[in-house]
């Protein structure tokens, strides 16, 4: 799967395996956020390791998902972000909102 | 169409009025022709095939059976309501050079 | 000899009414029927076997075996008796020619006269014209069954031809397997026959269809008697099975026709579900160009036809849509009072849905622009429209300019667009950052924070989208930021539309063939 979830009691781990985060991936990544916040896990680590480029629609999908966590108070992390990405998110100034570590 | 083969029998005098239901094959046809032996000194069989859109070579044998044994005491068989899939089946078997056919049982009944 | 010449007529005759019988059976009662009325002082038994080594069958009304003697017919080849004093005055065995036998006891009747010589003749013609008119029935026979082979054959060849029209018809495209299973049963004589439609990925069954309608799909998937077909398609895989070839007395097994013709007939199913596909796939394409045609033309009309003039500045600007037509937008709108709105946005995504939100974005923002908002206010409000006119994952990235004119004084606003590059006349270089989140992003209430620069005589400031840093050449390289400030830099001292023109060229001139992915759209303006 592109795109899967690991859970365990204190969070949950959305890795995406893709190299390029288009926006299509939607439907599915925000089943699996929303998957982890029904099973109680108050934090989200979305792990972007694979990741070496993102769109802008892309970049709507992270929100949509850090807007749901902040909506149902889960923490919403980002991590293993590279240069690529990490320029995306500076110049759209969500590197100031979104967790990154 | 249902899954069995159903026949529905009429006698007028001397005319035997069947009305099938589903596939005519070996055990429609062996059916329509029992039905048919059942009863003597028909003068005409109308067939009518209006429920059935199927038939297979087998249940032709039957009716061809019976449109002989007509035959053989100067009855006639009268086949109404045919699908047009049927119909030209019938045409290239050859079967209207011994039977007829009709628009509708009432027409035949004339 | 008038009574041999009245026989001889009678010969003939007895000849036409024995061949023409329908069934053996028939016949040979009607032969009965001949030899009582010929011999009438005789009492005729007549029997019939159908091999040498099965019983004697009587024929006839009221005849019983157990009241006659067999043994007198006990023989292995063609033989005629007479006798004089025993139970029976003529015994005849007769082969025939399907080595079936016939078998005659004659007897004369109490008040009968004696078999002469003339009837002895008469009977031995009889047996004659029997055997003949018995091997003319057979021949008539296999002529009938050759015949009706024939027309099943012309029935069957038909009946194939006509299937692939029937089937190929538009109108009977919902029927489609419903009617492939009924020509193809009605073709190879099954009683019945099953489709199964499967995931290819998964074995999982989809959908399936009987004939006749209502029989069950095990009964048919166990019959001993099957024939089946399978082939491929998209995600499915179309299992085909008849079951159970019909015959007179019975099933039987599938031969090499009925399977050909089976092939025959799935393979015409086949092409007609490919046809669908391949059209299906040409309607979802015109749909799309339809679609795309329509963003292109929203795009158009909202895009400046031409940029006002600004007294003491040049500005020029350009956008080339991509194929699939893009969400960027710019614009300088005239305030009034020697104010000047520039604009430059992108909206994430492409199509129709990215063209109708950045034609909702330019109409707030004519209607926002004339009442004056603070930039911060209305970029909150715009922020708030976007949000709620679009899914949750589509934003607009956004940067405007408000310049007075006569002052140089800029009030600017960038929300999640990129860098806006401010040069100075001596060549320093500003890069005006995002102050806030693209618009559309988050409801929470975040501020747009407002920014405030001077634009000094000599200063351009150029207004760019995505497009130009991550165009593509086919080596998969962006042209990159830092090439597309080089060329800025570089080329500052020409004229604000020569410039756009050759940063375009400069970047087709990369991206060579690699086709153009995003818009690209730019703006300048200098102040002289």
């Amino acid at each position: 799967m592109e795109i899967r979830a690991e859970h365990s009691p204190d969070k949950s781990n959305i890795i995406i395996e893709k190299n390029k985060l288009v926006g299509i991936e939607n439907e599915t990544f925000q089943g699996l956020v929303l998957e982890s916040i029904e099973k109680g896990s108050k934090n989200l680590i979305i792990d972007l390791a694979k990741v070496e480029y993102v769109t802008s629609w892309g970049i709507g999908i992270l929100v949509h998902a850090y807007t749901t966590c902040v909506n149902r108070n889960v923490k919403f992390n980002i991590t293993n972000v590279n240069e690529n990405v990490m320029h995306v998110l500076h110049q759209t100034k969500l590197d100031t909102l979104f967790q990154i570590v | 169409m249902s899954a069995e083969f159903n026949l529905i029998s009429e006698l007028y005098d001397k005319v035997l009025v069947l009305k099938t239901e589903g596939y005519i094959n070996n055990t429609g046809g062996e059916k329509i022709a029992g039905e048919f032996s059942k009863y003597s000194g028909i003068e005409k069989v109308i067939l009518d095939l209006e429920k059935s859109k199927v038939v297979n070579s087998i249940g032709i044998s039957y009716l061809i059976e019976v449109i002989e044994k007509l035959s053989q005491i100067n009855g006639k068989m009268v086949f109404t309501n045919l699908d047009p899939a049927i119909e030209k089946t019938f045409k290239i078997m050859g079967i209207f050079q011994f039977a007829e056919k009709a628009g509708s049982v009432d027409e035949a009944l004339k | 000899m008038v009574k041999v010449s009245l026989q001889i007529d009678s010969f003939q005759e007895a000849f036409e009414v024995l061949s023409k019988s329908f069934t053996i059976s028939q016949m040979i009662n009607n032969f009965l029927q001949l030899l009582k009325t010929n011999f009438l002082p005789f009492d005729i038994y007549l029997f019939h076997r159908t091999s040498s080594d099965s019983e004697w069958t009587g024929i006839g009304e009221g005849i019983e075996k157990g009241n006659h003697d067999l043994s007198f017919l006990n023989k292995t080849s063609r033989q005629i008796d007479f006798f004089e004093n025993n139970k029976y005055d003529v015994s005849v065995v007769l082969p025939l020619s399907d080595s079936s036998w016939l078998g005659i006891l004659l007897k004369q009747k109490p008040d009968g006269t004696e078999f002469s010589d003339i009837d002895k003749i008469t009977l031995l013609i009889f047996l004659q014209v029997f055997d003949s008119a018995h091997k003319a029935f057979l021949n008539q026979k296999k002529e009938k069954e050759l015949i009706f082979e024939l027309n099943e054959k012309i029935f069957q060849l038909n009946n194939l031809i006509d299937t692939g029209i029937e089937l190929s018809k538009y109108e009977k495209r919902d029927v489609l397997f419903e009617l492939a299973l009924e020509r193809i049963s009605s073709l190879t004589n099954s009683s019945s026959a099953l489709v199964k439609i499967l995931n290819i990925k998964n074995n999982e069954l989809v959908q399936q269809y009987t004939f006749p309608v209502g029989f069950s799909p095990e009964k048919i998937v166990n019959s001993p008697h099957k024939a089946e077909y399978s082939f491929n398609h998209f995600n499915f895989t179309y299992h085909f099975i008849l079951s159970e070839k019909e015959t007179r007395s019975g099933t039987t097994s599938f031969n090499e026709l009925d399977e050909m013709l089976l092939s025959a007939v799935c393979r015409q199913v086949q092409v007609v579900i490919e046809n669908e596909y391949l059209q299906q796939q040409n309607l979802e394409k015109e749909k799309m160009e339809k679609e795309l045609n329509l963003a292109a033309a929203i795009q158009q009309k909202i895009l400046p036809k031409e940029l006002p003039s600004i007294e003491g500045y040049e500005i020029a600007g350009t956008n080339i849509p991509s194929k699939e037509v893009g969400g960027d937008y710019y614009d300088c709108i005239k305030l009034g009072d020697n104010r000047y709105a520039l604009i430059i946005a992108d909206v994430a995504g492409k199509g129709i849905s990215a063209a109708l939100l950045v034609n909702t974005l330019n109409a707030a923002l004519y209607s926002y622009l004339e009442f004056n908002l603070p930039l911060t206010e209305m970029a909150d409000k715009l922020n708030k429209l976007i949000f709620n006119s679009s899914p949750p994952d589509k934003y607009i990235t956004f940067f405007i300019a408000v310049l007075n004119a006569k002052s140089g004084e800029l009030d600017v606003v960038n929300a999640g667009h990129n860098p806006i590059l401010l040069l100075r006349s001596d060549g320093t270089l500003e890069k005006i950052e995002a102050g806030g989140v693209g618009l559309g992003m988050l409801d929470f209430g975040l501020p747009f924070p407002g920014q405030k620069f001077m634009m000094n005589k000599g200063d351009k400031l150029f207004l760019y989208t995505d497009g130009i840093p991550e165009a593509m050449n086919e080596k998969e390289e962006d042209y990159s930021e830092e090439r597309m400030i080089n060329f800025f830099i570089n080329h500052s001292k020409l004229p604000a539309n020569e410039f756009i023109d050759l940063l375009v060229k400069d970047v087709k001139l990369f991206t060579g063939q690699t086709e153009q992915s995003d818009d690209i759209t730019l703006l300048e303006i200098l102040r002289k």
